[in-house]
């Protein structure tokens, strides 16, 4: 029994284990997760097929930029949400089970031409003059246009994603510097020509949350920011607040 | 010496080293837990219980997360290429630079429509 062989039957029964409990997980995480492992086993067992550089590309590509595409996609549609059992698309359900059956069978009847057993030919040939060299000979010598072709095929999925993740902007144009910087200084009140107040300035501490306390205690609302307070956010600070001191609004007017 | 040994010796490494830090850490630290060293680190904030939006992104990582993978795979072509720059001669400078400008097409559609703009 060759390493190659031990290594294969160790890895193997795993990677379809795997494979076989991401289906049934609860949780979509651990579905990736149990996906990426796969993703790696795959490599592994290119890399002793004598094909290291696939391998490697594998683990780049699949297990980084590939994996991180499906955790980025179940953050977009949140981790909690659920599967819907309702069929969206007429039909579907009926069209998966014969594309199944469809794979099954012609993966089926490929495996069973093998001539299984028997062992590799051509792979010292093949990798004579080093696994990348090999590979760019074969790319850029007899398959160009499908090395070409591929560039179109990476167009179509930019398209793709500007497609379904982009939205143009509505017609509010953006404001400039300049144009802030007028309306702070010419705009109805110069109290905040300064700039606002800082968090948590004369509170108990200076986190962000923590709104600034004005000169009778009452705390400032301008100085928290707003994604805080749409957020509700923002820790309470009634109790700082001292009795019978003169009442100043937040411009400063008595 | 087989190549793949300094791999799995580093791979060695950083799970003894991985594993060493856990238990080293478990076994020699002062254990005294109360509620804020149990909470999650958010910069001083008191962290909220939910996420905005149930914990969802915004969809634009999924245009930022498409374009590294087109240049991922762009990548991918380029190291075959540079490793036998020498003997593919100018024929395959050609193809590559016919290849890269292509891709451009790509990057240069979703500069210019604004799908870089964050805000």
């Amino acid at each position: 029994m060759t390493g190659e062989s031990v290594l294969f039957w160790v890895l193997a029964p795993l990677a379809v284990a795997a494979a076989i409990a991401m289906l049934f997980m609860k949780k979509a995480v651990h579905s990736a997760i149990l996906l990426a492992w796969v993703m790696i086993t795959l490599a592994i067992f290119y890399i002793t097929l004598e094909a290291p550089f696939l391998g490697i590309v594998q683990i780049v590509v699949y297990t980084g930029a590939v994996m991180m595409l499906f955790l980025f996609i179940l953050m977009l549609v949140g981790v909690d949400s659920s599967d819907s059992l309702v069929e969206k698309i007429k039909g579907l359900r009926t069209v998966a089970i014969f594309t199944v059956l469809g794979f099954v069978g012609a993966l089926t009847s490929l495996i069973a031409r093998t001539d299984n057993g028997q062992a590799p030919v051509g792979l010292g040939e093949a990798n004579s003059g080093g696994n990348v060299q090999g590979i760019a000979e074969l790319i850029f010598g007899d398959y160009v246009w499908a090395f070409e072709v591929i560039s179109a095929l990476l167009i179509t999925a930019a398209l793709g994603a500007m497609v379904l993740g982009h939205s143009e902007k509505s017609g509010v144009a953006k404001t400039s510097q300049r144009a802030r910087s007028i309306a702070r200084f010419r705009g109805k009140s110069i109290a905040t020509a300064a700039g606002l107040p800082g968090s948590g300035v004369y509170a108990r501490n200076n986190a962000v949350d923590l709104p600034a306390l004005l000169p009778d205690g009452k705390p400032s609302d301008l100085s928290i920011a707003e994604v805080l307070h749409r957020r509700g956010d923002v820790q309470e600070t009634k109790s700082y607040a001292l009795e019978g001191l003169p009442k100043i609004d937040e411009e400063g007017n008595k | 010496m087989n190549p793949y040994v300094p791999i799995f010796v580093i791979g060695a490494i950083g799970f003894g080293f991985a594993a060493f830090s856990v238990v080293a850490g478990a076994l020699s630290g002062p254990k005294r837990y109360n509620r804020a060293k149990l909470d999650a680190y958010e910069c001083g904030i008191e962290p909220s219980p939910q996420a905005q939006g149930g914990g969802r992104f915004p969809v634009k990582y999924f245009l930022t997360a498409m374009l590294f993978i087109i240049f991922d795979i762009e990548i991918v072509f380029l190291y075959p290429w540079a490793v036998s720059y020498d003997a593919l001669g100018l024929f395959g400078l050609v193809e590559m630079v016919i290849f890269i400008l292509t891709v451009f097409v790509a990057y240069t559609y979703v500069w210019r429509r604004g799908g870089l703009e964050w805000d």
